[in-house]
């Protein structure tokens, strides 16, 4: 059977190597460049100035007042009569920090000027003493000096959050990923959804209390630790929780407190603020105190964010990244985890390993949702040989960090050019077709004891059948339980013919080695031919001319390597291929690669006698 | 609570998960059972008729391909297993009767209800996501819903390309 190239027609005559990767069946590239984990993400999107709703308490039978004015910075007004009447008689007193402290003895107005480009309008009527008017005052404000669908190289955690923005969901990968020493990093910011709304949770303190205590709040990999004092009051300790919250940068939520019910806002909109959850932790809280958590609930106690809403479109980052080229190959850690815009990244990423432009990339994505949910996604919009979608159920982690994390470790593991395969402590040695079993995430969250129960062999066993890779929390740490590849069907049958992902990742490996080999051999050969019919008394082949049996012999000793480094075996059973095409009068080749499978699994029969 | 394992009956809920074509695909995989392959889904299967390989003319690379699920909405008897209770509390699975929502521990509503709440939400969501109107945009003139078949309730799927059950 002829050898067939996609898209290598008969006719075409531009020179070069063409590869074409065959999964269960570059251009001038180097076999050792280095291989990049693009981070795709939202950054924090610009805050509009904007003056929220007026919120009237204790009575709310007088006239109700209006704002207006363009607010210069963020601000909680509360306005509190303390004198009742009309207009000119009323007075209040105000305050721009939520009633921690108050400019007094203001008379009223039709219009009063109280800070910060805040008015109010007091229409007339009769006030009421006590009645109090609060509403949240938010400046125009941009975060990061990123600009959008722009690629950053990234080296310092410090430079993302300059870019993106302290705790928005890029810079927070960017901040997990980092954790793999080594990664080559770079990040591409897609635009937050058009119209999305921010996913928040809410607490309320309740109760009384007469000592000190701690109450500890866990949002992914941090902890908030709140210090209840003996002289709290509901107010005062909600306001101690926001600090605390909003003194950490990299805090994905904004804290606002109000009364008894602190907050907690993901600063980047969309859906995907939903993916956060918040768990807390009373074991040394002051007797009486109480706290109660808005949210879908979770397994083991923790509470979901909700209210979030919109998907981003990666479109335009798309038109971005397919003029990126790679050396080897490029990874890519994807926060989108929605189908619409998984089935976009998965067409350009199919469409880049084309023979005729042969620009790899694999993509990574995390889920932390529901098993059915996630298995939909792997056998449905996925399916394919260079996704990999890593999947912890109600797990704690935000799935951009699973993503940026372990797309950190295949981008610099399988990007060194050979390892022992092998994992020691914890952290895979490396290679094309690296052994991630019971690999360490080393900053990830591990799953709360009182959750444990969502995790099981037959769970495990239905993930990786359904081209999902699952992680285990093994005592304190979270841990890869097999590393594949989201392909699990060819029709209506089971297909896993490219499982690990390094079965995914060899046969690039060996692409672009077959291809620095060839531009070599192409200019050692500058003219090519058939070989020679030897037993009809043709001599051998001038030099400088290729012939199908020359050519075969560099790939024999390419796959000979392959073999010694672990990345292949049975060549002898699986030898290349090669012959000339007498209508295109190139060489075509054929090269059958066995990637050596991986040690998983032992079975042995203890038998007592 | 009886110490012996129960039956219950369960019902796929195709609405569960959208693809992104706004196509019903909440899935369930069989449990898989000590020893033998896991293939197959409770109360639906993969079609044949309409999944189709996507490559463009000519591209041998193959193996993409855009998958859709029939869905038969007659109960199935499972064993209350962790696995299938689990699917059963995130809705993924419907109980078929009173008796099974009661061992689920969850509400029972009579399938089409539940099943016909599902899609309004499903849709809804991706209206939030995509925008007022993508889910009629995608669905309107396709045939959405899952049809009841006679076919059996799970089928068993082809032969597998390799033999790698247990991973």
């Amino acid at each position: 059977m002829a050898i067939v190239i996609t898209g290598l027609s008969a006719d075409d005559k531009v020179p070069d190597v063409y590869n074409q990767v065959r999964y269960g069946a570059g251009k001038r590239n180097s076999a050792t460049a280095p291989v990049y984990l693009y981070l795709m993400g939202n950054m924090r999107g610009a805050q509009d100035a904007s003056i929220g709703s007026v919120t009237r308490t204790g009575g709310s039978v007088g006239p109700l007042i209006t704002t207006s004015g363009t607010p210069t910075a963020d601000r909680e007004f509360v306005v509190e009569i303390t004198t009742g009447g009309a207009v000119a008689t009323a007075v209040f007193k105000w305050s721009n920090n939520d009633g921690q402290t108050y400019t007094t003895g203001v008379t009223s107005a039709a219009t009063v000027l109280l800070s910060d480009g805040v008015t109010i309008a007091m229409p007339a009527g009769t006030y009421v003493v006590g009645e109090i008017y609060s509403f949240t005052a938010l400046a125009a404000t941009t975060y990061g000096t990123a600009a959008v669908n722009t690629i950053y190289d990234i080296d310092t955690k410090d430079k993302a959050n300059t870019l993106f923005a302290p705790g928005s969901e890029l810079a927070n990968m960017v901040d997990a990923a980092l954790d793999i020493p080594g990664v080559n990093l770079r990040a591409i910011a897609t635009a937050e959804a058009s119209g999305g709304a921010y996913a928040s949770i809410a607490i309320t303190f309740g109760g009384s209390w007469s000592t000190g205590g701690t109450v500890f709040f866990k949002l992914e990999n941090k902890t908030y630790q709140v210090n209840v004092a003996s002289s709290h009051t509901l107010q005062t300790l909600g306001w101690a929780a926001q600090d605390v919250f909003n003194g950490k940068q990299e805090c994905p939520c904004v804290a606002d407190a109000d009364a008894a019910v602190l907050t907690l806002r993901v600063k980047t909109k969309g859906v995907r603020g939903n993916q956060h959850s918040l768990w807390w932790d009373m074991s040394e809280a002051p007797a009486g105190l109480t706290v109660s958590v808005s949210g879908t609930s979770l397994t083991g106690g923790g509470k979901q964010f909700t209210g979030g809403s919109g998907a981003d479109d990666v479109t335009p980052t798309l038109a971005v990244l397919s003029t990126v080229t790679s050396g080897l190959m490029n990874f890519y850690a994807i926060a989108q985890n929605d189908a619409v815009n998984l089935a976009l990244i998965e067409a350009q990423i199919d469409a880049k390993s084309a023979p005729l432009i042969q620009q790899y990339e694999q993509m990574v994505v995390g889920h932390n949702g529901t098993q059915s949910a996630v298995t939909a996604l792997a056998q449905t919009t996925l399916n394919f040989q260079l996704a990999s979608l890593i999947f912890e159920e109600e797990g704690r982690d935000h799935p951009s960090r699973m993503a940026a994390q372990f797309g950190a470790m295949r981008a610099f593991y399988e990007g060194l050019s050979r390892g022992s395969n092998t994992v020691e402590n914890g952290i895979p040695n490396g290679g094309p077709n690296c052994n991630y079993d019971r690999a360490v995430l080393p900053t990830l969250t591990p799953r709360a004891k009182e959750a444990m129960s969502l995790e099981s062999h037959t769970k495990f066993k239905a993930l990786l059948n359904a081209g999902v890779t699952p992680v285990k929390t093994v005592g304190d740490k979270k841990t890869i339980v097999r590393a594949i590849t989201t392909k699990c069907l060819d029709g209506i049958s089971p297909d896993y013919r490219t499982l690990d992902v390094g079965e995914a990742t060899v046969p690039i490996v060996m692409s672009r080695r077959i291809a620095a080999a060839g531009y070599d051999y192409m200019a050692a050969n500058p003219f090519a031919g058939p070989d020679p019919d030897q037993a009809n008394g043709e001599k051998d082949a001038p030099e400088g001319v290729a012939t199908p049996t020359g050519w075969n012999v560099v790939i024999q000793s390419l796959l000979r390597d392959a073999e010694t480094d672990k990345l292949i075996y049975s060549v002898d059973d699986n030898l290349p291929v090669c012959e000339w095409d007498p209508d295109a009068e190139r060489i075509m080749s054929s090269v059958p690669l066995a990637v050596r499978p991986l040690n998983h699994q032992l079975g042995n029969e203890i038998r007592q006698v | 609570m009886s110490r012996f394992q129960k039956n219950i009956r369960v019902v796929s809920n195709p609405f569960s998960s959208l693809d992104h074509k706004a196509r019903p695909c909440g899935i369930v995989l069989l449990e898989p059972e000590s020893g033998y392959a896991s293939s197959g889904y409770i109360g639906a299967r993969i079609s044949r008729a309409t999944t189709v390989t996507v490559a463009p003319s000519g591209d041998l690379r193959g193996n993409r391909q855009d998958t859709v699920f029939d869905f038969d909405a007659t109960p199935v008897e499972v064993k209350a297993t962790p696995y299938y209770l689990g699917f059963l509390r995130s809705g993924a699975l419907l109980p078929a009767d009173e008796k099974s929502a009661a061992v689920a521990g969850v509400k029972f509503r009579p399938v089409a209800e539940a099943m016909a709440a599902t899609k309004a939400a499903a849709a809804a969501e991706f209206d939030r996501l995509y925008g007022e109107g993508s889910f009629a945009e995608l669905t309107t003139g396709s045939e959405a819903a899952p049809q009841p078949t006679t076919a059996p309730a799970h089928e068993e799927t082809a032969p597998m390309k390799t033999r790698k059950a247990d991973k």
